[in-house]
């Protein structure tokens, strides 16, 4: 039972860091209709910059923001130098987002090489907490990584559903043409969603150097993962991305527990078995063609 | 003209409803329209008449009521049955395939109602299916762009040809959604010489604006508003009553005014 | 098929088979059979996409299928399977392939645009990571080996050049059946269904059935590609399969251009060339970046491909053009 517990909480602890990378993945779907299959990429690349600026620093939360920024960055270049130009056809954008994901793969392995790396926890997130009833001790990061994903996830409902931002992403999605007559400033909105995307895929970067580790090969095991979470939950609905995620992180560690030999096809099974019958996802709008 | 046995009706729709979520698009339609008739379905913009073509031909499902093809239920029925049975439509957007050639968007009509959905066989020059849509192209009058993509054709055009289409086979009851809208004068005088020259075993129920060709060709008419059946009967009694004058037929006179 | 294709396709099995006279065993054993074998892989790719509008990723699992399929039919070094007759083999992985495609299709018959592209690519990573873990019938990481093109009577196929031959025939009955297939009450439906899927049930047809087949029909062209991977490889393993893999295909189909089935062996042969070649260009390490910078620059510049940029080029210097229109009409007229 105490067992059954613990890989339970392996599983949120992986859903978390799944949420987390597959939000901005969502997000930018949501608001543009826009595939970006490089999203695996600005993760990596949020992790490499984090890992060199924290040993720079000395600083996890300096690597943290630098981490995040760099991906940020990363994300808005996308958006001017690609997408923005090819606003009409999503297959194009999704062939051209896979072309810059192997470009970013090839030249981020040449800059830091085929290493692992780890960035350090801060002292803060060290050891670990006994917990209550089960009485066993569990890795206060893992904790902290599970609050961080539900901060996350409540940031982005409030940013989209109390804000003025949120409530132009939402027009955007609907009408993009009738907001574009009402005088804003549809690029700049189109920007910053990137800009907020990168940087959310970035701290997903952070996150999973900090409570795993990174190599070359993270950027496709996180972008299927982030694929994986969206399909299953519905594209660009955060709440479907949340159930997503925890459907896949608890079905990938039962999976790795109770039938180690070919748990890790498990998660795919569950996609393929929602698409056939739902091929919107659980929560999706079911409006993409 | 054989006079089909009137015990059946052609369609028969029975307290047909559609919501969406919440929104009523159409609400409690009966229609008994025979075999051979000619029937005009009347209504501003928004009073659900294509809805209620969506229901009939399947496109959509009912959330209420009951729909009969020659006496048959179909009201669970597959869009490919109903078609099977000789159910066609045309759609308010003239919907055709834009990459096929004119003759091909009718040789894919054809093969609709065949049997041979999966064929391996090469279409000929010569064969059948080929010389049955040419012919289609002939009576509908778009015989000189039969090579060319159906992209390229005006928009009057395509609205000709998916009539063609839809006339494939060997079709029993033609929904036809607005066939004359966007023709030239012309043009015109083609549609309502082809519907005209319709055998009289076709059942014909027509979504029309233009008076001049559903009040010339339709033996009866049915009036929507809002979802709702509001009156039926001959041209003459619908362009006499009142209600509908001040609902549709006057608001109409005054915008082509 | 048309006049122009005819002539095409004459032109290109005319230009293969005198190949060997023309160049070297280099040439024929290290660029051209492996063009001919990325092309018909890409193929069924490009194939799809274009018929029916659907990108499929699972095309080099579909291949890979076949590949296992034969190995499992023939000797390998890891004994596993049943030895079969040579024409039981073959056949039998080429409609492994076509029963993989099928059910790859009725998972994704009602998914189009991107959702199609990310639930086939879900599949073939799925099925990779299967082939890996289960030793009973993929014999795991190391897959299967020692498998060799068969011997016909006095003939060893897997000679050089006979194997090249091999290739060449096996790429030019795919093309013929891809053109071929054009003109049929099924290839009219495909079209009509990429344009239209509503449109086309309202018809009578039942378009998620005629998706089914189509990746039925592409998974036998898959099958064919695989078989002859495998006896070119002489191994099946899940690193042949692997994503990478899967991108380069997509990467060749995307380049060649998909609006004609000769645009994925161009595809295929640039790639090759860039392949062989890249170590003269670059850092033989950053051939990635170069590939995915040339795919790049192919989906920025023409949509269409290499063959979409030909058709550009033919259409805007009119000499080329009279040259065209004179070689297809001349024929016309015989």
């Amino acid at each position: 039972m105490t067992l059954f517990f613990v890989v339970t909480l392996n599983g949120l602890s992986l859903a978390a860091l799944y949420f987390i990378a597959a939000s901005g993945f969502s997000l930018v779907f949501g608001v543009m209709r826009v595939v970006n299959m490089a999203h695996g990429s600005l993760i990596l690349l949020g992790a490499y910059v984090a890992f060199d600026i924290a040993e720079w620093s000395g600083s996890w939360v300096l690597g943290a923001l630098a981490g995040s920024l760099a991906a940020a960055l990363a994300g808005v270049l996308l958006q001017v130098l690609f997408f923005n130009r090819m606003a009409g056809s999503k297959d194009q954008q999704t062939l051209v987002s896979i072309a810059v994901s192997i470009i970013a793969a090839d030249l981020m392995l040449a800059h830091w090489g085929g290493l692992t790396y780890q960035l350090n926890l801060p002292s803060l997130l060290e050891g670990s907490i006994g917990l209550p009833l089960l009485g066993v001790n569990y890795a206060k990061i893992r904790i902290v990584l599970i609050v961080a994903a539900i901060a996350v996830g409540v940031g982005l409902w409030l940013l989209i559903a109390k804000t003025n931002l949120g409530r132009l992403i939402r027009a955007g999605v609907d009408d993009q043409e009738m907001l574009h007559a009402l005088g804003f400033n549809v690029k700049g909105l189109f920007i910053a969603v990137f800009a907020l995307g990168g940087a959310l895929a970035g701290f997903a970067g952070v996150v999973a150097a900090t409570a795993l580790s990174v190599a070359p090969g993270t950027d496709v095991q996180f972008l299927l993962a982030a694929l994986i979470v969206v399909i299953v939950g519905g594209m660009g609905s955060i709440g479907g991305a949340a159930i997503g995620a925890i459907l896949v992180g608890l079905s990938e560690q039962y999976g790795l527990v109770y039938a180690p030999t070919y748990g890790i096809v498990f998660t795919f099974i569950i996609m393929i078995g929602v698409l056939g019958l739902r091929p919107q996802g659980l929560f999706g709008r079911g409006d993409v063609g | 003209m054989s006079l089909a046995d009137p015990s059946t009706n052609a369609l028969l729709v029975r307290g047909v409803s559609r919501h969406f979520n919440g929104l009523v698009a159409v609400e409690d339609v009966s229609l008994t329209i025979a075999i051979g008739e000619r029937r005009a379905i009347l209504g501003a913009n928004g009073a659900g008449k294509t809805t209620l073509f969506d229901l009939i031909a399947g496109d959509i499902p009912v959330s209420q009521g009951r729909i009969e093809f020659h006496g048959e239920d179909i009201t669970n029925q597959s869009v490919a049955n109903r078609v099977a049975r000789g159910l066609r439509r045309t759609y308010q957007m003239a919907r055709i395939f834009p990459q096929l050639t004119v003759l091909e968007n009718l040789i894919i009509a054809i093969i609709g109602v065949s049997k041979q959905h999966f064929g391996l066989g090469l279409i000929g020059q010569n064969d059948v299916r080929r010389q049955q849509a040419m012919a289609l192209a002939e009576r509908i009058g778009v015989e000189a762009f039969a090579e060319l993509k159906a992209e390229t054709l005006s928009h009057g055009q395509r609205r000709q040809l998916e009539l063609a289409m839809a006339l494939a086979g060997d079709p029993k009851v033609l929904l036809f959604d607005e066939p004359a809208a966007g023709l030239s004068p012309l043009e015109r005088i083609k549609l309502t010489e082809v519907i005209k020259s319709l055998s009289r075993d076709i059942t014909l129920v027509m979504i029309e604006h233009d008076m001049e060709i559903a009040l010339g060709v339709c033996d009866q008419v049915s009036v929507l508003n809002w979802g709702r059946l509001i009156a039926e009967g001959s041209p003459e009694q619908i362009s006499q009553n009142q209600m509908v004058h001040d609902i549709y037929l006057g608001r109409k006179q005054r915008d082509d005014a | 098929m048309s006049r122009a294709d005819i002539i095409l396709l004459a032109s290109v099995a005319l230009l293969l088979f005198l190949l060997p006279a023309i160049s070297s065993e280099f040439f024929i054993s290290q660029i051209a059979t492996r063009v001919l074998i990325l092309g018909i892989i890409a193929l069924s790719l490009a194939f799809l996409a274009q018929e029916i509008g659907i990108i499929s990723l699972a095309q080099v699992m579909i291949a890979g299928i076949a590949g296992y399929a034969i190995a499992l039919m023939s000797q390998n070094s890891a004994g596993l399977g049943v030895e079969m007759p040579l024409v039981v083999a073959v056949v039998g992985a080429i409609l492994a392939a076509g029963l993989a495609g099928i059910l790859m299709g009725i998972v994704a018959q009602r998914s189009t645009g991107i959702y199609a592209i990310m639930i086939t690519l879900a599949t073939s990573v799925a099925f990779t990571l299967f082939a890996r873990q289960n030793y009973q019938i993929f014999n795991g990481f190391d897959g299967l080996a020692g498998i060799t093109a068969p011997t016909l009577g006095s003939i060893q196929l897997s000679e050089t050049y006979h194997f090249y031959f091999l290739c060449v025939i096996g790429s030019l009955a795919v093309l013929m059946f891809t053109l071929y297939l054009r003109k049929t009450p099924l290839g009219l439906a495909f079209q009509a269904l990429r344009d239209d899927r509503q449109r086309l049930a309202a018809l009578g047809f039942r378009p998620q059935r005629t998706v089914v087949v189509a990746f039925g029909l592409v998974g036998l062209i898959a099958g064919v590609g695989g078989i002859l991977l495998t006896w070119f490889n002489t191994r099946i393993a899940p690193t042949s399969i692997g994503l990478d893999v899967t991108l380069d295909v997509l990467i060749v189909a995307i380049i060649g251009g998909i609006g004609h089935p000769i645009g994925a062996f161009i595809g295929a042969l640039v790639f090759v060339l860039l392949e062989t070649f890249a170590s003269d260009l670059i850092d033989r390490d950053r051939f990635n970046t170069l590939i995915g910078a040339v795919f790049l620059i192919v989906i920025l510049l023409s949509p269409g491909g290499l063959i979409g940029f030909g058709r550009r080029v033919v259409e805007r210097i009119p000499m080329l053009q009279t040259i065209v229109d004179f070689i297809t009409r001349t024929k016309r007229e015989e």
